[in-house]
């Protein structure tokens, strides 16, 4: 049954990332301009600088030769389909505009945004739940109110404005961290990069553990004030058997769901937070890429982003049959 | 209120010996709203923010001192004064009155997206709802399509396509945020189908567009405006935070999250003008949630009749 259920699964996630590839295939091509005539352009300009120029028909003529190389001349089913067909065979192919091979370029980066991203998952799961749990064990007080305040404001401040104000107090005024750069600490100084590790994944965490704790908060109230947990008090049960046994086991059901959506949150919020801080991930690269128009990289990382955030969903569904018996996958 | 309550209303009808039921004044439902949207007075505060940025954007041309657009290259860096309330930018335009006009950019970002996004996934929830399993599957699986791609990625994407200007990005950010409508209003179909008025309905005849019309939009709007408040506030930091990466409106438009990027390269010596506009969004974002939190209260049924 369950071995059924995540083959059907796996099929489905498969027909999912052929259909973000396809529309993002489809979408890029839409964008008006062309990372072939930019280039062509740019050549140009400094031919003319350089006192001599080509004639637009030569222009054109370069222009058509490149396009023709890239297959950017085909008609787009015929291009998605060669695209296809490379990336089956593990060809992702080479960048447009700045030549690299893409599969190199992202074997360099993937780890760094992983590592963060993963960093990124533990610290707002082990905040979000602890400060969720302590504000509802302590509902009504003081350290409740302090809680529910704060998550407000993690849920009102947008990451880039947060990474800002950072800068601004740790790294400015404080002079501790640095402003930019990462490397990943195996491959460098690790006092530097753990240096370099803290603002970025403060930024990428405040808002999540925001929104976990609220979820947290209020899934335990639901679950503290209900019949099983009376009883569990009136049997006289210790209050670390009581919220440990079975407040924390029933009210932590809803968080599990929640890994989705959070997982496919920092996936996308590396792209905003590799850019301010300059982190040579894959979310930076997709910024890039996006400025220079460069397609076959920008539709690899989005099949790669896709891929993750489909594949965490399949492991939270998973998780989520494993640990609430009652759904069980038919 | 115990007056109310007296005898007075309670009729006894002799014939039959039977006391009717307490005759209740009738509840005002407008009054009723306003006292549990404003009973926290957070909700108050959120409001009054809301509706003071809401001035501030329509009446942007005669609040602000000056042109948002002026240069003035002799005027850089101006100190917080009588003339510039909040100091001038590094090419000497008015940082205030940049902001003021960002308003207006940030609410209508806010609120067109919003409708954007609630049309078309209002009518592709209603069609999946009712149309036969074919179109329910097709919907359900793009859906999922959708929701799948990192919604940044879609956001730059079609901003590229669209246009980087007020429209294009309205638009690019309304269709990556319509999934969430499709799932409500699909799932509120759903439920609202296993009804009796619905069997009654279609027995008498009724078509379906009248029973979605009559019966199940009506039954969906509670939940549907509140996701819309919730969802304001989201759009607004998607709009700044894609302007912010440099993806979002093209300058010299006065966003407010280009703004808090330009500033950023004067962060060490003039953080204000990287500060000032981030503060105004966090200011019409908390405006946002919290009118939304107390939408949510309003229509909350469980809370109807607990404040009369």
């Amino acid at each position: 049954m369950m071995v059924n259920f995540i083959i059907r699964r796996l099929i489905n996630s498969v027909f999912l990332v052929l259909l973000v590839s396809m529309i993002v295939f489809t979408l890029i091509r839409m964008v008006p301009g062309d990372p072939l005539s930019a280039l062509v352009d740019a050549e140009q300009q400094r031919l003319i600088e350089g006192g001599g120029g080509m004639d637009p028909e030569q222009a054109q003529q370069i222009l058509d030769d490149l396009r023709a190389q890239h297959g950017l001349d085909l008609p787009i089913p015929i291009q998605y389909a060669q695209w296809l067909g490379n990336m089956i065979q593990g060809n992702f192919g080479r960048s447009i505009v700045r030549g690299f091979d893409i599969a190199t370029e992202i074997g360099r980066r993937m780890p760094i945004t992983l590592y963060l991203g993963l960093i990124a998952f533990i610290v707002t799961n082990i905040f979000g739940i602890f400060w969720g749990v302590i504000a509802a064990v302590r509902n009504g007080t003081v350290v409740d109110n302090v809680v529910s305040g704060v998550a407000i404001l993690g849920m009102t401040v947008p990451g880039f404005l947060m990474a800002v104000v950072l800068m601004y107090i740790l790294s400015f005024t404080m002079e501790w961290l640095p402003l930019h750069g990462f490397n990943l600490p195996w491959r460098g100084d690790i006092g530097v990069s753990v240096r370099s590790t803290v603002m970025p994944v403060m930024v990428m965490t405040f808002g999540g553990i925001a929104g976990m704790s609220r979820q947290c908060r209020s899934s335990m109230l639901e679950v503290i004030n209900a019949d099983y947990v009376r009883t569990a008090w009136a049997k006289g049960m210790r209050e670390k058997v009581v919220i440990f046994k079975h407040v924390l086991k029933n009210g932590l059901m809803p968080i599990v769901s929640m890994q989705g959506g959070m997982i496919a949150g920092i996936v996308g919020g590396s792209v905003i937070v590799e850019t301010i801080f300059n982190v040579p991930g894959v979310g930076s690269l997709v910024v890039d890429s996006m400025t220079q128009l460069d397609y076959p990289v920008i539709q690899a990382v989005t099949v790669m982003f896709t891929f993750i955030t489909v594949m965490a969903n399949l492991v939270v569904d998973l998780l989520y049959g494993w640990v609430d018996p009652r759904i069980r996958h038919s | 209120m115990a007056k109310e309550y007296s005898l007075k209303n309670i009729k006894i009808d002799h014939e039959y010996d039977v006391h009717q039921e307490l005759a209740l004044p009738p509840v005002n439902e407008f009054k009723r709203f306003a006292k549990v949207f404003f009973r926290r007075p957070i909700v108050g505060v959120g409001f009054a923010i809301v509706v003071l940025l809401l001035i501030a954007g329509i009446f942007a041309d005669q609040i602000a001192p000056h042109d948002p657009y002026l240069i003035n290259l002799f005027n850089t860096f101006d100190a917080p004064s009588a003339r510039y309330p909040l100091g001038t930018d590094a090419i000497g335009r008015c940082l205030l009155s940049r902001i003021i006009h960002g308003t207006r950019l940030a609410l209508l970002t806010g609120v067109s997206t919003v409708f954007i996004s609630a049309t078309i996934g209002i009518t592709i929830g209603l069609v999946a709802g009712f149309g036969g399993r074919v179109a329910q599957e097709v919907v359900m699986r793009l859906t999922d399509a959708w929701i799948s791609i990192p919604a940044i990625i879609i956001m730059m994407l079609l901003g590229a396509v669209l246009g980087r200007g007020i429209g294009g990005m309205t638009i690019a950010i309304g269709v990556t945020m319509f999934p969430a409508y499709i799932r409500l209003v699909f799932g509120q179909v759903l439920t609202v189908k296993q009804n009796d008025y619905i069997m009654a309905s279609m027995a008498m005849g009724d078509s379906k567009v009248r029973i979605v019309l009559r019966h199940v939009l009506p039954n969906c709007l509670a939940p549907i405006i509140v996701v819309m408040t919730m969802m304001m506030g989201g759009a607004v930091m998607a709009e700044a935070g894609l302007s912010f990466i440099g993806l979002g409106m093209d300058p010299p438009t006065p966003a407010w999250g280009t703004m808090t990027n330009d500033g950023r390269q004067w962060l060490a010596s003039y953080p204000h003008l990287s500060l000032a506009p981030g503060a105004a969004i966090v200011l019409l974002v908390f405006g946002f949630n919290m009118v939304g939190d107390g939408i949510r209260d309003a229509l909350d049924p469980k809370m109807r009749g607990t404040l009369n």
